[in-house]
């Protein structure tokens, strides 16, 4: 029932201003109500405003802790490991160190997370669909027999058993 | 070298927007003047140099740190020239008035200081905070692509086949302002860009009491101001790093820019009603359609009114902003860019399609109000229906009464609109995440709409009354300015 509840704190002040002036001002007449309504509306927010700021301190504060010291890369990593994709995270961050800058990846294999989440990791490094259009290969489940043919001889790096990149040819 | 990259990149918004206000005759020519205009100048200058790097990137125009100098430095050269040429300061320029109750000056500095206390360690509790979901699929992702291929590289932007289903179609204010951020610091910084974000925020309350404070008394607006800056619905998005608030604010502040050109007639109020709005309407989708809906308002009234001629200025001033908004729309067009919940216009109105989702409403209300009535959201729409409804009682400042209820109403309702007919299918999750988030440009619009309801109302008082009785010694912090001084006639209020 919010919209009762809504009805019910906008009538509460107005009757509230109402009282004020009859109370307070001894007149009901237009410029008494006006001006006790005003104060009440001014009063209730000063009333608000403090019991709220304590309630946001509390939470900004325990935001504050909860994060302390995270690094910047842990950061854009959530969305990974929110994504239950948090197994990939050591490839993304050894992709991250041995690409270079606005490399073209494909991935071979099924995605471990979404192609925003991993966007947002590897760039500026981004990722291509067309098979001859990238410059590295990224293994999420092996790496298959013809797939190796395709990478510069020494450049595969494994990262687990499944996980693994190549430069490409 | 990334701190003076910082001061670099803030310095040309400060610069920027100080141009406008200086144009438009509203910074007072003293220190103290352009020390008070300094939160406003930052956040108009946010608007004036990111607006037009969004137009010039869809346009395909490379927008490095180069490009951002550029922009920002013409801009600021060309409206300070126009300034200097313009000469004496508008009206706008009263000055604020603290009050001459020594009980009156110490509330007012008990708020101004607790509200920026707040602000300052909110600031200094997000700078370790992660990217949230959303912004790690949407806001983080467009704004390090715009910063590492300095425009909008086709392989994030237009990649329908990967990325449809993360809003390709969300406007770049908050991505191109977090990239020229980066920019800045000649780096990408995707946990400080949260304190930026919050700045947004500390600035837009600032520029709210700048508005607002010209000729009334402290103690009549700050409350609402220091209510709804202290309210923890405020800090979501930019604790997870989302635009509701970058849209949020922008879209609020238009509608108190507005509200004050509504009431006064002052052209500056105008021009800076249309910038802002064009900001909220490039902060998010819903950004928007909340400008669009405060737009309608003020036609509603104007209408009403039958102020044609101040519904011509209007109309100038609409077509500037759309100046602002319509490049994202048509690139969106030209890429036929998906929108991700939102159900075509043929569909909704074939068959039973509303009919048949009409279930969707009772909830929908229930839990848009149900926020507007949270103390995260301090109550502000319900403060803003009573003000309203004193002022129609009393018949005084009538239209700018209807102008905010109508705005606030219209956003409900628009809310509404897209709970009963989006795609979501699981409604009660989609209230529950986005529910809080999207209720943030009705708050901020009620609490500084009631911020200028009230403080019109109690400062009417005293232009009616006859002088008050002395005050008594004890009370008194300064003499009595004599009558017919800057401070007495600043208390009179211009709608009397």
């Amino acid at each position: 029932m919010s919209w009762l509840t809504f009805l019910l704190i906008a009538g509460g002040i107005v009757a509230a201003g109402f009282a004020a002036a009859v109370l307070l001002l001894g007149r009901a007449d237009r410029g008494a109500l006006r001006v006790a309504a005003g104060a009440v509306l001014a009063l209730a927010a000063v009333a608000v405003a403090f019991p709220v700021a304590k309630t946001s301190v509390r939470n900004i504060n325990g935001v504050r802790l909860d994060n302390r010291g995270t690094p910047p890369d842990e950061a854009k990593e959530k969305c990974v490991v929110d994504g239950g994709a948090g197994h990939i995270v050591p490839l993304i961050e050894r992709l991250r160190a041995d690409l270079p800058a606005k490399a073209r990846y494909q991935v071979i294999g099924p995605p471990p997370i979404d192609a925003a989440c991993l966007t947002t990791n590897m760039l500026p490094r981004v990722s291509v669909q067309a098979a001859g259009s990238s410059d590295w290969l990224v293994f999420t489940d092996g790496v298959p027999r013809g797939a190796r043919a395709r990478l510069v001889p020494g450049s595969l790096q494994r990262v687990t058993d499944k996980l693994a990149f190549g430069q490409v040819r | 070298m990334t701190v003076l990259g910082w001061l670099l990149i803030h310095a040309l918004f400060v610069v920027a927007g100080g141009g406008l206000l200086a144009s438009l005759g509203l910074v007072r020519s003293t220190a103290r003047g352009a020390l008070w205009a300094l939160g406003p100048s930052y956040l108009a200058g946010v608007a004036l140099v990111v607006l037009p790097l969004i137009a010039l990137a869809v346009a395909g125009v490379t927008v490095s740190l180069a490009t951002i100098l550029v922009v920002g430095v013409l801009e600021a050269a060309g409206l300070f020239a126009f300034a200097a040429m313009r000469g004496e300061p508008g009206r706008a320029t009263l000055p604020a008035v603290l009050g001459d109750l020594r009980a009156e000056r110490v509330l007012v500095a008990v708020l101004a200081v607790g509200l920026v206390g707040c602000l300052l360690f909110a600031a200094a509790s997000l700078t370790d905070a992660p990217i949230g979901w959303d912004a790690a699929h949407m806001w983080e992702l467009k704004a390090l692509a715009l910063y590492h291929y300095d425009g909008v590289p086709d392989q994030v932007f237009t990649n329908v086949s990967a990325l449809a289903l993360f809003h390709l179609d969300y406007p770049l204010l908050q991505p191109m302002f977090e990239a020229t951020i980066y920019h800045g610091l000649g780096h990408e910084a995707v946990q400080y860009v949260h304190v930026e974000l919050w700045g947004l925020w500390a600035a837009a309350l600032w520029t709210a009491a700048w508005l607002l404070a010209p000729g009334r008394r402290a103690l009549t607006w700050l409350p609402f101001v220091v209510a709804i800056g202290v309210a923890g619905g405020a800090q979501n998005a930019p604790v997870l790093g989302n635009a509701d608030m970058t849209a949020g604010l922008f879209v609020g502040l238009g509608a108190l820019a507005l509200g004050l050109w509504l009431e006064k007639r002052q052209t500056p109020h105008l021009v800076l009603g249309a910038l802002f709005l064009a900001a909220g309407a490039n902060g998010k989708k819903e950004g928007l359609v909340f400008a669009a809906a405060v737009a309608l308002a003020l036609v509603a009234v104007l209408l009403g009114l039958r102020a044609w001629r101040a519904l011509g200025r209007l109309a100038v001033a609409g077509a500037g902003a759309l100046v602002f908004i319509v490049p994202w729309l048509i690139y969106v067009r030209a890429n036929d860019l998906p929108s991700g919940d939102t159900t075509p216009l043929s569909r909704m109105f074939s068959g039973s399609f509303l009919v048949d989702r009409a279930d969707r409403l009772g909830p929908s209300i229930e839990s848009t109000l149900g926020w507007l009535v949270d103390p995260l959201w301090s109550y502000a729409a319900p403060a803003l229906l009573a003000a309203a409804v004193v002022c129609l009682v009393v018949r005084f400042a009538r239209p700018v009464a209807v102008y905010y209820v109508t705005a606030v109403t219209v956003m409900i309702c628009a809310l509404l609109w897209m709970y009963w007919t989006g795609t979501f299918a699981d409604l009660p999750s989609w209230l529950s995440v986005t529910g809080l988030r999207v209720t943030g440009t009705m708050a901020i619009s009620s609490a500084f709409g009631v911020a200028q309801l009230v403080s019109s109302m109690l400062a009417a008082r005293a232009a009616e009354e006859p002088p008050r009785p002395p005050v008594s010694d004890w009370l008194r912090v300064s003499e009595p300015a004599p009558v017919g001084s800057s401070q007495a006639s600043a208390q009179r209020s211009p709608t009397s």
